[in-house]
């Protein structure tokens, strides 16, 4: 979990003191360098004297607003990816967002997981690390390559969409993984149909990764996702 | 609003002015060649008749002079000497006493038939010496009569087919340039209606953007003529400020509602997280804490469908409408539930036409989509069948249905499925609040469609939800 996280710098700007408050607690668990602002003027003068590798920033503010200040600082020429925060869940609210110059946009409520892969997706991107052939966990790989699972020395058969899903799961391995997130990744949707297709799925999974082989692999979070892991 | 282009070209009423403005263009030329032709043959007979009373002057004299030395018979004589100007065909000259006695009747004669003899216009039975006139003369026959000094009547008739000779080419005329003029009236017609119609016409292209794209800011353009369909456009943007202030604030105040309540339901379940994963916990704890987690989505699912069927219901959801292939949205939403199908042995089957287009917002109608075929498959016993459909409507719109061979629902149950918070099955506690098929319902409206249940206990349930085609 650190090695993508070491000597990260991220800018938390966020007026509500509680949800302010578990963000930057979040991010320092898991390994970040995390400075809060309690509001946009702040938030601006603070990303303007220092250096960050990522802001997450509350759309909704007192006096400058969420997108004001990604405006101003992309005015400035400061490139850093930025994630908005927002009680507004419409999808022109989304993309109000993203045409002011953020780079993803997580709707209040949420998991704090979503917020962390989303952080951590968008750090890889930008650093544009090489691309894996192979994933590996304990004594389950799978080649990208050719598309074969082992676990233990045995192929595993997987559909596309199980195929998916684990390559995922072993992305994001030790990470906890958000049924919003499976959706978005497996099916490319983008929003929550309230179903249970995640878990059916999950359980399809869990069927032929888990069910003939010790230890587990697959642990559900209640309340939160998936998480792939080996001990 | 599904009537065939022709139909509704037919029945606007730019149409119906063009037709008025034609009828009165036509109309009039009509009357105006009418009138002139009345004039035209009215001169023509009063000619005829100057000609035959000068020429019946000529004759009264000439027959009062001769009288003592023979009358009729010299006049006969002076007439074969000096025969009137246009002796021919129908023409005739006659002597009539009062009781109808002809004394002289001078007129070209042929032979018509073995016992008929043609005097004038008058056809002559030679056995019986009845006369009778010809059924061809009636119509032209100019008639001018004098009584003479004796008590007897002077006649003298012409056939005047040159009328025919010079109206004819009017007649033939006329009916060619009606031809043009016709032409000319509708096309007149058509530009007039059009100009006319147009402030009209800008109001209903204003309202049907508005009802398309949701977009509010929408205005008529003004003309600045201050006439009384540019009174129309300005009260009708007034009436666009007020409804757009009136939605803009009543959104507002939904997302002023939604904000209040998602902040605390964010620092809830940030609190919960943090504390599940600090790992210091007792598996008791560990549960509680993930049911307070479950808990919060549950109750954010509900305020998003609370919210959303608000919106809906209030003509105020956003809808980003692009069009769509129908059959591609479909299949993405059978995609998604074919393992939950597999799982539970139900069989999806799929009925598309292809080629129908919809102007939806791909979201939204995803979400429609899904709810519905989850609460076909949902229903639908272990190895049922689920059918998903689309077809052509006969106004080009689609035609989605979702049928499954499930339970069904009990026909005093069917008009209340929609209802916020009804649920048929009260035993069904499992998922969702029962709010999924009123937002089903909510958010088709909200484009314009319908949704129709159909069922039969112990047959199963049709779900039927009619999309309009795409305007432009």
């Amino acid at each position: 979990m650190s090695q993508d996280s070491e000597n990260m710098r991220i800018l938390v700007v966020e007026d509500d003191e509680k949800i302010g408050s578990f963000v930057s607690k979040g991010l320092k668990q898991s390994g970040f360098a995390v400075d809060l602002c309690p509001n946009g003027e702040k938030g601006l003068e603070m990303a303007r004297s220092t250096d960050y590798d990522l802001a997450v920033v509350d759309v909704m503010m007192p006096e400058m607003d969420g997108l004001t200040l990604v405006q101003t600082l992309r005015q400035d020429h400061r490139q850093m990816p930025v994630i908005f925060l927002s009680a507004r869940a419409s999808v022109d609210d989304r993309i109000r967002g993203l045409q002011s110059g953020g780079d993803d946009y997580v709707t209040k409520p949420f998991a704090f997981s979503e917020l962390l892969a989303r952080v951590q997706a968008l750090l890889r991107r930008a650093a544009q690390s090489t691309e894996p052939t192979k994933l590996s966990i304990g004594d389950l790989t799978m080649n990208l390559l050719t598309r074969e699972v082992f676990r233990a020395g045995v192929k595993i058969e997987l559909q596309q969409r199980e195929f998916s899903l684990l390559e995922y799961l072993l992305r994001n391995a030790n990470r906890v993984v958000t049924k919003t997130l499976i959706l978005e990744h497996v099916w490319d949707y983008s929003f929550d149909p309230q179903t249970n297709v995640v878990d059916v799925l999950v359980h399809r999974l869990r069927s032929k990764v888990d069910k003939d082989f010790e230890p587990k692999l697959i642990h559900t979070m209640r309340g939160v996702g998936y998480v792939l892991k080996s001990d | 609003m599904s009537l065939s282009p022709i139909k509704r070209f037919t029945r606007s009423v730019s149409f119906r002015l063009n037709l008025w403005y034609l009828s009165v263009f036509s109309g009039s030329a009509a009357a105006l060649f009418f009138l002139l032709y009345l004039l035209l043959s009215e001169a023509i007979i009063k000619k005829d008749q100057n000609l035959l009373k000068a020429q019946l002057a000529e004759y009264g004299a000439v027959y009062e002079q001769t009288y003592r030395s023979g009358g009729a018979l010299a006049l006969g004589r002076w007439i074969e000497r000096n025969p009137p100007s246009r002796f021919e065909g129908s023409s005739f000259v006659h002597v009539v006493t009062p009781d109808r006695q002809t004394i002289m009747l001078k007129a070209p004669q042929t032979r018509v038939g073995s016992d008929l003899l043609q005097v004038g216009p008058f056809v002559v039975q030679l056995e019986t010496g009845l006369m009778t006139l010809s059924e061809e003369s009636e119509r032209d026959l100019v008639i001018s009569t004098m009584e003479l000094s004796d008590g007897n009547y002077l006649q003298i008739g012409l056939l005047t087919d040159n009328r025919e000779i010079l109206l004819e080419p009017f007649r033939r005329t006329f009916l060619l340039c009606m031809l043009p003029i016709l032409a000319l009236g509708f096309v007149g017609g058509a530009v007039f209606a059009h100009r006319a119609m147009r402030p009209v016409r800008n109001v209903i292209k204003t309202a049907d953007e508005i009802i398309d794209t949701g977009k509010l800011e929408a205005r008529v353009p003004m003309r600045n003529s201050d006439d009384e369909l540019d009174d129309l456009a300005d009260l009708f943007n007034r009436m666009l400020d007020k409804n757009q202030a009136l939605i803009t604030s009543m959104r507002e105040a939904l997302d002023n509602v939604a904000h209040d309540l998602r902040t605390p339901l964010t620092r809830l379940r940030g609190t919960a997280e943090m504390a599940l994963q600090g790992g210091d916990m007792t598996p008791t704890g560990q549960e509680a804490l993930g049911e307070c987690l479950e808990e919060t989505d549950r109750v954010l699912v509900i305020l998003k469908t609370y919210m959303d069927v608000a919106e809906a219901e209030a003509g105020v959801l956003r809808l980003n409408r692009e069009r769509v292939d129908v059959a591609a949205l479909l299949n993405e939403a059978v995609e998604l539930y074919e393992y939950v199908a597999e799982e539970k042995n139900v069989n999806v089957s799929k009925n598309f036409e292809t080629g129908l287009v919809s102007s939806v917002d791909p979201v939204r109608m995803r979400q429609v989509f899904a709810n519905l075929l989850d609460n076909a498959i949902k229903y639908t016993p272990d190895g049922g069948e689920v059918l998903v459909a689309i077809r052509r409507r006969p106004d080009s719109g689609s035609e989605i249905v979702f049928k499954d061979n499930g339970p069904g629902i009990p026909r005093s149950d069917l008009p209340r499925i929609f209802d916020r918070l009804y649920r048929a099955d009260k035993s069904r506690s499992k998922r969702g609040l029962g709010l999924g098929l009123s937002l089903v319902k909510a958010i088709i409206e909200a484009h314009g469609g319908t949704i129709e249940a159909l069922s039969e206990e112990g047959v199963g349930t049709e779900m039927c939800v009619r999309l309009g085609r795409p305007s432009r």
